[in-house]
């Protein structure tokens, strides 16, 4: 994070939901610039260093995951999508095409504060990876493979390291289930979610995470996981 | 040979046309239990079926939904029991009176199908009633042309030998005779050839032969002249008569060629069930001259009833129905003629295609006389063959134009569902982050932030409000709008909507640009005033801020023209004709501009219902756009005239 104000462009042609998040988030210190369109955003953001960009998908002039991928190539912003589509198949791709998190209209202001907050937190850490990350009692060490929980080793596969591993590199941040199964087995399991909820149910286990209120691989349903962080990452 | 699949019940068909019933039966129980169902015949090499045998039985079978397979072999059990197996049937039907003994299959023994296949079922099936004949049809009388052709002929052969019997040889006269007997052949075919040899003879035993003027014969040569007369004129008689048949019967063929073409063409350019019925019966009266109706059953009904008849609707009689409904059900003709209802006047003839019976065709026939449908049963058959095919087409064309809709509803559904979605939730949305941020964020708001924010939730508010507005009008022009037209001033229709957007409206400003001279409109004004609110507030909405929004109005020809111009960023060419469309194109509701969901379609529909049109163009110089409602202008009411 910058000493001073994190800079947020807001990407949305409703004047009102601009309008309230101008005055939302710069009552919470957020310096604040505003586009209309998908062309006067990517320009902004060509033009000056933003902390985060806020984007809604139904633009006036392009469509919000086109804009999603130039940005995606020419800043480094994190990128929070905010869109009245709900369907998972506009959430996955936004997730895929390099956006940071996603936040369905209508929303509360504190969950999409907290939403900010976690995004900061990841964009700050994209720049320099963390060696270890920590989640409750589970210390995961990214340099030297391994995972403890209260200090003590945990035995995991290296299929089940690879997932934990991939999760911790971007704390808070989701990654799609489609990310993972190519990543971890290949393009052509891209379909078999099977396996991952398999995994996923084996982890836990070893972890000692409760599968009906999980606290540290949190699901989003149909879409993917992330890894759910206390705040501090240890450099 | 090709390997069947999923093949159940086999059923073995001798070469005869008799099979028939036996294909029926069979398609009968395989239907009964679900299973797919083939026949199977054996060409033994001894003796070969005929083509147009099997070509009939391949017809039926695949009419009836099997398959069919053609197996050469030396002998049938062994064939049948190979087959059965490799196929891995459970079951072979075999009809019990096959009609030529050796095609019975060895049932046991080293070689019988019992021990070769233990798991088979063998089904027997009973013999059904054969068909019976066609009655004989009753003695022709000779018609008047089978009069008249021998005697005269005969006479004239009679004068012209008459006068040249003096120069002539008494057996040179005989030519003459035969002469008139092949005329009569070729006029009057081989029954009156027969009578006028018969009199030929008698006439040149009692004018020509010796003792003449009477019917006596003396000598040896003349009794031979006249036996060998006799003998030739018959079988010229008979070669002149197939002359004759042969003749007649290429002159009907090339007219039952033509009849078909034209009923082929009819049916084809049919295009509903009703004008097929019509087709169907008018066809069988008028080229077959019998009496026909179409029986179907409707919905549910399980007795077939008459939805077609011509000439006029025939009364049916108890029996005959159940005739009908026995046909229906069976797939298979009765009436004379056939196995069952025989003694009925009235023959049914199912239209059969693959999913069933298509309804039956019902004949009055006159059995006393050789009509000609006993003569060309063939092509009564193609004939009914065209027909099923026919109802078939239009089956399906309602089925696809059944499916059409339904998806075409459903898309129209989606598309609302969204659209709704979208333009309900946008200004939720601000509603609910603003009110959360007023509860949530309170002690780091400004005094004028408040204010802005609740500023927000209000207008906000009221925007929701006239989409459900929007929403309620749209239900209510699915339901077919009434229209209360009135006269009204364009001007008044401007002021409405503008009052009705109210705060929304401070934001930009408006140009009131329309002049007094405008003519009353004749529409229905609060619908009018609606299109209007729908893309004002559209204009408003894509307006930078304190941008101008100019409200005009002209006449043009015979319409009146509405214009709102706005400084906005204008509508792409391409998407001029689209934004008024896309909730009916299932278009995404958030993209592109004037992104107002339903509210362009509301417009158009509004307008159009009124006999006008809604369209869009760039603005003057270029600049933003300019939206156009034209409605058609009319001569107001007399009285008006009189008042100025």
């Amino acid at each position: 994070m910058t000493t001073d104000a994190p800079r947020v462009l807001i990407i949305d042609d409703e004047r009102e939901i601009r309008r309230f998040l101008r005055i939302s988030l710069g009552s919470q210190g957020f310096a604040i610039v505003e586009a209309a369109t998908g062309r006067e955003g990517i320009e902004l953001a060509r033009e000056a260093a933003f902390d985060l960009i806020l984007l809604d998908l139904g633009l006036p002039d392009m469509d919000g995951q086109e804009v999603l991928k130039s940005l995606h190539w020419q800043c480094r912003a994190p990128v929070i999508v905010v869109s009245v589509r709900e369907g998972e198949e506009e959430k996955v791709a936004a997730l895929d095409a390099g956006a940071i998190d996603y936040v369905t209209k209508p929303f509360g202001i504190r969950e999409l504060l907290a939403r900010i907050r976690v995004a900061l937190r990841a964009g700050a850490s994209v720049e320099a990876a963390p060696a270890q990350v920590l989640a409750g009692e589970i210390r995961i060490d990214l340099a030297q493979r391994r995972v403890s929980r209260s200090g003590e080793e945990l035995h995991l596969t290296p299929r089940e390291y690879a997932f934990l591993a991939r999760l911790a590199q971007t704390p808070g941040r989701i990654v799609t289930g489609r990310q993972l199964l190519i990543e971890l087995w290949g393009p052509v399991f891209e379909h078999n979610t099977h396996y991952l909820r398999i995994l996923v149910s084996r982890l836990r286990q070893k972890l000692g995470d409760d599968p009906r209120t999980p606290s540290l691989i949190q699901t989003e349903a149909g879409i993917g996981y992330r890894l759910m962080v206390e705040g501090d990452t240890a450099a | 040979m090709n390997r069947p699949e999923d093949v159940q019940v086999l059923v073995a068909v001798p070469g005869q046309l008799e099979a028939a019933a036996l294909i029926r039966t069979a398609a009968q129980i395989a239907r009964r239990r679900g299973a797919d169902w083939q026949a199977v015949h054996v060409e033994t090499p001894r003796r070969p079926t005929s083509p147009e045998v099997l070509e009939a039985l391949s017809h039926q079978v695949a009419q009836l939904g099997g398959q069919w397979c053609v197996l050469t072999g030396e002998r049938v059990s062994d064939e049948l029991a190979d087959y059965a197996r490799r196929s891995r049937a459970d079951s072979l039907i075999i009809g019990r009176d096959s009609p030529r003994r050796w095609y019975w299959p060895r049932m046991t023994g080293r070689r019988g199908l019992l021990d070769a296949v233990k798991t088979l079922d063998i089904v027997v099936v009973a013999g059904t009633p054969a068909a019976r004949r066609w009655p004989w049809p009753r003695w022709q009388r000779p018609t008047q042309h089978e009069w008249y052709w021998p005697l005269g002929s005969v006479a004239l052969a009679l004068v012209i030998a008459w006068l040249v019997a003096r120069q002539m040889d008494l057996a040179n006269l005989s030519l003459i005779f035969l002469g008139a007997v092949l005329v009569t052949a070729v006029g009057a075919g081989a029954r009156a050839a027969m009578l006028a040899a018969a009199l030929s003879a008698l006439a040149y035993n009692f004018f020509f032969t010796s003792p003449r003027f009477s019917l006596e014969m003396i000598e040896h040569s003349e009794l031979s002249t006249v036996g060998l007369f006799l003998l030739v004129a018959l079988i010229g008689g008979q070669l002149g008569g197939a002359l004759k048949r042969r003749m007649t019967a290429l002159r009907e063929s090339r007219h039952q060629v033509r009849q078909l073409l034209t009923t082929a063409r009819a049916l084809s350019a049919a295009p509903d069930r009703a004008r097929i019925r019509e087709i169907i019966v008018t066809t069988v009266e008028h080229d077959w001259s019998l009496p026909c109706a179409f029986l179907e059953c409707e919905g549910a009904a399980v007795i077939p009833s008459v939805s077609a008849a011509h000439p006029g609707e025939p009364a049916l009689e108890a029996a005959t129905i159940e005739a009908a409904t026995w046909s229906y059900h069976h797939a298979e003709p009765s009436g004379p003629g056939t196995a069952m209802f025989s003694d009925q006047r009235w023959r049914m003839v199912p239209l059969v295609d693959a999913s069933g019976v298509l309804g039956v065709v019902a004949m009055a026939i006159d059995d006393r006389r050789m009509g000609r449908e006993r003569r060309e049963p063939a092509l009564l058959d193609t004939l009914f063959r065209l027909f099923a095919a026919a109802l078939t087409r239009v089956a399906l064309v309602e089925a696809l134009g059944d499916a059409r809709l339904a998806e075409g509803n459903e898309r129209l559904r989606a598309a609302l569902l969204s659209s709704v979605s979208h333009d309900l939730r946008t200004p939720l949305a601000s509603i609910i982050g603003s009110a959360s941020t007023l509860r949530d964020l309170d002690d780091s708001l400004s005094g004028e932030d408040r204010l802005e924010l609740l500023e927000a939730v209000l207008g906000e508010s009221e925007r929701l409000d006239r989409y459900i507005q929007n929403l309620l009008d749209m239900t209510r022009l699915g339901h077919g709008l009434s229209i209360k037209r009135d006269w009204v001033a364009a001007g008044d229709l401007f002021e409405g909507a503008l009052t009705r957007l109210g705060r929304a409206l401070s934001r930009v400003r408006i140009v009131r640009d329309w002049g007094d001279d405008l003519p009353l409109l004749h529409v229905h004004a609060a619908l009018i005033e609606q299109a209007l609110v729908n893309i004002l507030e559209n204009a408003v909405r894509l307006s930078p801020e304190h941008g101008q929004i100019t409200l005009a109005g002209h006449t043009d020809g015979d319409r009146v023209c509405l214009c709102l111009h706005d400084e906005g960023p204008g509508v792409p060419e391409a998407l001029r004709e689209s934004i008024f469309e896309r909730f009916f194109t299932g278009e995404r509701a958030d993209v592109g501009p004037h992104g107002s969901g339903l509210g362009l379609t509301i417009c158009r529909s509004m307008v159009r219902a009124h006999g006008g049109e809604v369209v869009v163009t760039a603005g003057p110089n270029g600049r933003g756009a300019t939206f156009i409602i034209s409605l058609p202008l009319m001569a107001p009411p007399e009285a008006f005239d009189h008042d100025d």
